[in-house]
């Protein structure tokens, strides 16, 4: 018996095809019988295919997809890089160990991305901040605080926060406190050294080391000296002072030497007086010869020093070095070096001569000795020289040749020290040796003083 | 499900988008054509079916392999389109009626406007036409309805797995997409004929 009531509700399996393979055609061949049931049946299979045909036009076109996926795609680079910012263990599988690489890109890269974000996300809220300033403030607050409280209300990340916290916090405070101390100290080591002023720079340059003097320098009593007299003498005296200071006496030059008693002796420290009414230069007493004009920018001192912190020296009676009176050095008096009553090169006072042949121990060169021409500054100038003539046996034997003499032209202006190289017989060298004593010349000098001077001189003796 | 598809799974499940994405193309019609249906309106099957892609993603560590990826997908778009509907009217409350009203009047012209845009000419006329009058008579349906026949006529599922997702009967089931293909058609307008009506009204209410 048709029940179209019954038929019709298994219409529904028919249509949506839930029915067994026997059950389908049984069924379709009853809704056919019945006019009702095949009614029923057509128009519902006609909605299901006009609903098809709708899909069909409803669905997007093709280029849809694309934008889809894309739209898709940005919206998961968003969650991955919020999500991971909340959360970054919970993309990782359980058990796992996931490295954690938001992007690979460069820095620029990243930086600009992020500032197009924040444009964007500026772009999107402005209006809305703009409608409701208050509420979106409170929404914004209220969003970011949830967002704080779910990061710090996971496991371990308070703990972790504060232990971060406090361990730098500690550091901090330490390298502060550290720093504290250290100040504290300096300037307890700063009370207690002394309050040192500034009295005065010595803006001359002196040199740190001064090179050994000379042995035959002045104020050496070494040498066989010179001075201003005419005629060759040694030089004696000396002359020494001091302030009795504790240091040696210091480094530079001498004053002005002058064969004159002292007025002001040499002071190294700079004058207490900066413009005296009448300035008086200090000198020493000694022959200006020997000692000749300073003018390099140092303070006075002892030019033998190789101090060159700033002192007059132990000595006493002013003056600089160690001795008893105004000069500079270890003597007694107004002069230089060791030795007494003023000029230089020791023992007592006598003023040298024979030019400046030499300081107070003589100079560096001892120029008494005989030259050889290479050495001199100018040879002698032999201006007359007279001719040996021949001897009567000389002629009778028909000697001829060369006779070679060495002399000394001597700085004194006579000839000295001949001797014969090469002779002659019958009386020829002998002829030859007077006639070489009779030379008349201007003698040699070397640094502007006359000297002796070796010469080898020929006579040749022919018969014409 | 492909090796290839496997690989694509395992890629997403340590956070690779870009694998989750080629994933998502193979499916991405499907879902959304589902959503479409289902909202009747392009921007809320955009947002729905994006949601539900975003779900499957922070899901997908969870993902198991036991059933297919299409089926666990389902299953997501599912709770999350019933969701959607519950959200929709709590969300907007007392405004509800209103919006069922804006609904109402806008659902069928938008559909057809946008419907021009693809296609063209007389026959793109007629088309529009119908797609505003199917979606209009979707509308009619409950949301339950209204997704348990799209499950069923669009995508095959069986009487028993719609009965699972549902948590109800086959007989329901049965019953629901029967009164949904019959309102369908009501609305459609589509003439039964001679059909006895009334008994089936009866039943409707029974």
């Amino acid at each position: 018996m048709h029940d179209c009531q019954q038929t019709q509700e298994r219409l529904v399996d028919l249509l949506f095809n839930e029915l067994d393979a026997g059950h389908t055609s049984p069924l379709l061949a009853e809704a056919e019988d019945c006019q009702a049931c095949r009614e029923q049946y057509q128009s519902m299979v006609e909605t299901l295919q006009v609903f098809d045909r709708a899909a069909e036009a409803a669905s997007p076109a093709g280029d849809f997809w694309t934008g889809y996926s894309e739209r898709l795609h940005a919206m998961l680079i968003q969650e991955t890089q919020t999500h991971t910012f909340n959360n970054p263990v919970a993309l990782a599988p359980r058990g796992e160990y996931q490295l954690t690489m938001l992007e690979d890109e460069g820095l620029t890269h990243r930086l600009l991305a992020g500032l197009r974000n924040v444009a964007r996300d500026s772009r999107l809220t402005w209006p809305e901040f703009k409608r409701d300033p208050f509420g979106f403030s409170k929404r914004t607050a209220t969003g970011y605080g949830l967002l704080a409280w779910r990061f710090f209300s996971q496991r371990n990340v308070a703990v972790a926060v504060s232990t971060a916290f406090v361990v730098m916090l500690s550091v901090v405070g330490s390298v502060i406190a550290l720093e504290h101390l250290r100040a504290k100290q300096d300037a307890l080591a700063a009370v207690g050294e002394e309050q040192l002023e500034l009295v005065q720079m010595i803006d001359t340059e002196i040199p740190p080391e001064q090179k050994e003097p000379e042995k035959g320098a002045a104020g050496m009593a070494n040498g066989k000296g010179g001075g201003s007299k005419p005629k060759q003498e040694k030089p004696q005296g000396g002359g020494g002072g001091g302030r009795q200071e504790q240091l040696p006496a210091s480094f530079g030059k001498l004053p002005p030497a002058v064969l004159a008693p002292q007025i002001l002796p040499p002071n190294p420290h700079p004058p207490t007086v900066a413009k005296p009414n009448l300035p008086v230069t200090p000198t020493i007493d000694a022959d200006p010869v020997l000692f000749p004009p300073d003018n390099r920018p140092l303070p006075y001192g002892d030019p033998k020093s190789r101090a060159t912190e700033i002192s007059a020296g132990p000595g006493t009676g002013s003056g600089i070095g160690t001795g008893n009176q105004g000069g500079v050095g270890s003597g007694d008096g107004g002069g230089f070096g060791p030795g007494r009553g003023g000029n230089t090169g020791g023992g007592d006072r006598r003023e040298g001569g024979g030019g400046a042949g030499g300081g107070g121990g003589g100079g560096g060169e001892d120029y008494n000795r005989t030259f050889n021409p290479k050495e001199v500054t100018r040879k002698a100038v032999i201006t007359s020289k007279p001719e040996p003539g021949f001897t009567e046996e000389a002629r009778k034997n028909n000697v001829t040749g060369l006779v070679k003499l060495r002399l000394v032209l001597s700085s004194s202006g006579s000839v000295t020290n001949i001797s014969v190289v090469k002779g002659l017989p019958d009386g020829l060298t002998e002829k030859a040796i007077a006639a070489a004593r009779q030379i008349r010349f201007n003698p040699a000098q070397k640094d502007g003083r006359t000297v002796s001077q070796w010469i080898t001189i020929e006579y040749n003796f022919n018969i014409y | 499900m492909t090796t290839s598809e496997n690989d694509l799974i395992r890629r997403a499940q340590t956070g690779d988008t870009e694998a989750f994405c080629e994933l998502a193309k193979g499916y991405q019609r499907r879902l959304y054509l589902l959503a479409l249906h289902y909202c009747r309106q392009r921007e809320d099957a955009e947002d729905l079916s994006q949601e539900v892609w975003l779900k499957a993603f922070r899901a997908i560590g969870k993902f198991r392999g036991e059933s297919g990826f299409y089926t666990w997908l389902r299953q997501i778009a599912i709770n999350a389109f019933l969701n959607h509907q519950r959200e929709k009217t709590v969300m907007r409350g007392d405004e509800r009626t209103n919006i069922e009203w804006e609904e109402l009047e806008t659902s069928g012209d938008g559909f057809a406007l946008e419907a021009s845009l693809a296609l063209d000419g007389e026959n793109g006329m007629h088309q529009q036409l119908l797609v505003a009058r199917v979606m209009d008579a979707l509308g009619k349906l409950t949301p339950q309805h209204r997704l348990m026949f799209l499950l069923k006529h669009r995508d095959g599922m069986t009487y028993e797995e719609i009965s699972r997702e549902f948590g109800c009967s086959t007989g329901a089931i049965k019953k629901s997409l029967f009164r949904a293909v019959v309102k369908l058609r009501q609305h459609l307008g589509i003439n039964v004929g001679t059909t006895d009506y009334a008994p089936l009204a009866a039943n409707e209410k029974g």
